[in-house]
């Protein structure tokens, strides 16, 4: 497997260049892109609708990892990717052209293509509760009607009301709860979605929603896993929790769960009763200023994470704000665990 | 006085610590439930049932074989069972075009008057696993996708005591009879009635129990935290047990002289014991009669009804111990124990089911000492409930 460096022409400008993408379940999908075409919009026009989100650059959510085969982004716009990430193979399909065949690693199964094909549904709110002086959690009723279905760990966007904005919230619920949907939402001083549902928002309300998104998934076949989230980052491992339960056997589950301060603090209970139903289950709780909660220790996720918590199979999921998962990233790595078997979910924080 | 924060109670943080339970409405997918009794399915009959939403025909080959497949005909949706019709062997034609299904693989094999479609073989229904055990059928109800079902033999009770010969499903000589309803209220109801030992007050009149001058406790109280006993069979069934026939774990309740009521009965009977197993059966060995076991199956058909098993089990070898059997079940089991005793329990899900339907009782309890080994049944299942089945319907929000 080599990467071509530069830009050196085996193929006439002109002719169509294939394209093979590879994916975590070992299957391989085929297609031909023309030149000027990126590759995400030569995948769809051949039948494949792959992972993305902005379709501009930005997101990072269509990544790719070149294997072999020469590709390139635009210069000069900006990207998700860092320059280390750029010449370690990684690229954003929807940006990428391809200089002759090429062929890409993605970092999720060819079934997540077929399982849940995003739709546009509308939703009404069923409950709105405070469970944190910054955390609301929003449950949604889907009408039956709506062929909605996902794989724990993916998200929605939601329009915010009377606007044209729409924010993005991974799902909290259990993949068999389809019709009734929770979301973890950080409400912040100001923002478009924080005003509606602090000061808009009513039961009974109908939002409109599309979904579900995302390639941040868990792998098919049991492994010892490790989930750790950073405040509402806790959402998707929630929803995977509830899949993974019922995985048999279950395999060993720790969870490192950390927030900023005790009124930021939220679902203890709900975490402990988790503890209670799931034998294999071991969560570790964590606040970086813990004032008033000295029984819990003071620092990060990954403060409490200690080296013989990773074992050889571990696969890790992680979910919060990009420091975190930087941080997480390279600690994962110098305990031994491969890229690929540390999955991550940023926060993509709004402009407003 | 203390007062909940409602009238009928608040249990919401209660409830939290078995939330896969109390998801559960629609009862647990991945797991085997009786679809119906053995004698019920002729060679190349056709009997309808559902489980957990689940529409599914039980058919029978030419050879025994006993096959199940979805009982709705792709064409126009109708049941396969509303008018069952087997043409050939190992097939299952919809009575209203002819789609003729494969009882093995659901393949579309012909259409009775279109033998040349083109829709033919391109096309299949879904199948379900299906053993026969004891003089029951059993179909593996759950997910597409989800594998290899494990064995029958996880979701069955097993004998978990040695100190009597109570009949159990594996035995060589066991012999069955029973009769099967579709009932009113929610499996979850159907199945803690039967575990919990309070509820006994519900048949202090019962024929059975004035016929045979039974002393028939008004309750059972436990002696110790850990009365009810997990039950946790490695790569077997699971579920928790009551055993009333162990003094240090439970006293029977005979009177309570504060609202002046005695239990009736001389009789002392040998005690009998009661388990509640995934995916929801009960097994009461040495009930109606020592040396007799009855089970109970409570299976999900949607969030709001379930069908009822009731199921007489005894040891017998030759025809005359069989013939006995069946001689007792008509005029002793079935009318005094199936029927009169057990239709105050019917009575009691039936009246129970309005207010966790319509007033969210599994949050809006007010639980008591006593419920304990219910509490205990309800964290078990929630520990070892493999999935979860959910409305089909398009037409219900």
């Amino acid at each position: 497997m080599t990467i071509v460096e530069g830009t050196e022409m085996t193929v006439p400008p002109t002719e169509p260049r294939h394209i093979a993408l590879r994916f975590t379940d070992g299957q391989v999908r085929e297609f031909d892109a023309d030149p000027e075409e990126a590759i995400l919009t030569a995948a769809k026009r051949a039948g494949h609708t792959l992972v993305s989100q902005c379709t501009v650059g930005t997101c990072g959510t269509c990544v790719g990892t070149l294997i072999d085969g020469a590709a390139e982004m635009p210069a000069g716009q900006l990207s998700a990717l860092s320059k280390d990430e750029v010449s370690a193979g990684q690229r954003l399909l929807c940006q990428t052209r391809a200089l002759r065949d090429s062929s890409f690693d993605l970092e999720y199964p060819s079934t997540l293509l077929e399982a849940h094909p995003p739709v546009a549904f509308r939703a009404k709110i069923s409950r709105l509760s405070w469970v944190a002086d910054t955390v609301v959690e929003l449950e949604l009723k889907v009408p039956k009607t709506i062929k909605f279905g996902f794989a724990a760990g993916q998200y929605c966007r939601i329009q915010v009301p009377g606007t044209e904005e729409w924010r993005s919230y991974s799902i909290a619920s259990g993949e068999h709860e389809r019709f009734r949907l929770t979301f973890l939402i950080r409400i912040l001083p100001s923002g478009v979605m924080s005003d509606f549902l602090r000061d808009g928002a009513r039961t009974g309300q109908v939002l409109d929603l599309e979904g579900p998104l995302g390639g941040f998934v868990l792998e098919p076949a049991p492994r010892p896993t490790i989930l750790m989230a950073g405040g509402t980052g806790l959402a998707p491992m929630l929803s995977m929790l509830d899949r993974l339960r019922t995985v048999q056997p279950t395999p060993p589950i720790l969870l490192l769960f950390g927030c900023n301060r005790p009124a930021e603090l939220f679902h203890e209970d709900e975490l402990a009763a988790r503890v209670s139903f799931i034998p294999t289950l071991e969560v570790r709780t964590v606040l970086m200023d813990n004032e008033g909660r000295d029984d819990l220790p003071a620092g990060t996720p990954l403060s409490v994470l200690h080296p013989g918590d990773v074992l050889p199979d571990t696969v890790a999921y992680l979910c919060g704000p990009p420091p975190m998962i930087r941080a997480a990233e390279e600690r994962f790595g110098e305990l031994g665990l491969p890229a690929h078997d540390i999955r991550a979910e940023q926060f993509v924080p709004s402009e407003n | 006085m203390a007062l909940t924060e409602s009238a009928i109670g608040n249990s919401g943080k209660v409830a939290r610590q078995y939330a896969p339970y109390v998801q559960a409405d629609w009862g647990f997918a991945n797991h085997w439930y009786p679809a119906c009794f053995s004698d019920e399915v002729a060679v190349r009959g056709v009997v309808g049932v559902t489980i957990g939403g689940h529409d599914i025909a039980i058919t029978r080959e030419d050879d025994g074989t006993v096959r199940a497949i979805s009982d709705r005909c792709l064409h126009r949706g109708v049941k396969l069972s509303a008018k069952p019709m087997c043409f050939a062997n190992k097939t299952v034609t919809c009575w209203y075009h002819g789609y003729t299904y494969n009882a093995e693989s659901g393949n579309l094999d012909t259409i009775v008057g279109s033998p040349d479609d083109k829709l033919i073989n391109t096309v299949s229904v879904r199948t379900y696993p299906a053993e026969e055990v004891a003089g029951l059928i059993f179909v593996f109800v759950g997910d597409d996708d989800y594998g290899t079902p494990p064995p029958l033999d996880t979701d069955l009770p097993v004998k978990v005591t040695d100190n009597d010969d109570t009949p159990h499903f594996r035995d060589a000589k066991i012999v069955t009879r029973g009769l099967r309803r579709k009932l009113y209220g929610n499996w979850r109801l159907a199945a803690e009635n039967g575990l919990d030992p309070s509820h006994l007050l519900v048949h202090w009149d019962n024929q059975i129990v004035v016929a045979l001058d039974r002393a028939m406790p008004l309750g059972m109280k436990a002696m110790k935290d850990d009365a009810t006993e997990l039950l946790d069979v490695e790569n077997g069934p699971k579920g928790v047990m009551n055993r009333y026939d162990l003094p240090e774990n439970y006293q029977p309740v005979f009177e309570n002289p504060i609202v002046d009521i005695k239990a009736r009965g001389t009789t002392m009977f040998k005690p009998f014991r009661v388990s509640l197993w995934l995916p929801g059966i009960l097994m009461v060995e040495d009930w109606p009669i020592p040396g007799v076991t009855q089970y109970e199956f409570y299976v999900p058909i949607d969030d709001h009804h379930h069908m009822y098993f009731e199921v007489i089990a005894d040891h017998a070898s030759t025809e005359d111990e069989k013939k006995e059997f069946e001689f007792k079940y008509k005029n002793f089991y079935e009318p005094l124990g199936l029927l009169n005793f057990n239709n105050n329990d019917v009575f009691a899900r039936e009246a129970t089911e309005e207010h966790y339907e319509r007033f969210d009782g599994w949050n809006n309890e007010v639980l008591a000492d006593a419920d304990f080994s219910v509490v205990a049944w309800r964290k078990q299942a929630a520990k070892h409930g493999r999935g979860f089945f959910q409305s089909p319907y398009f037409d219900e929000d």
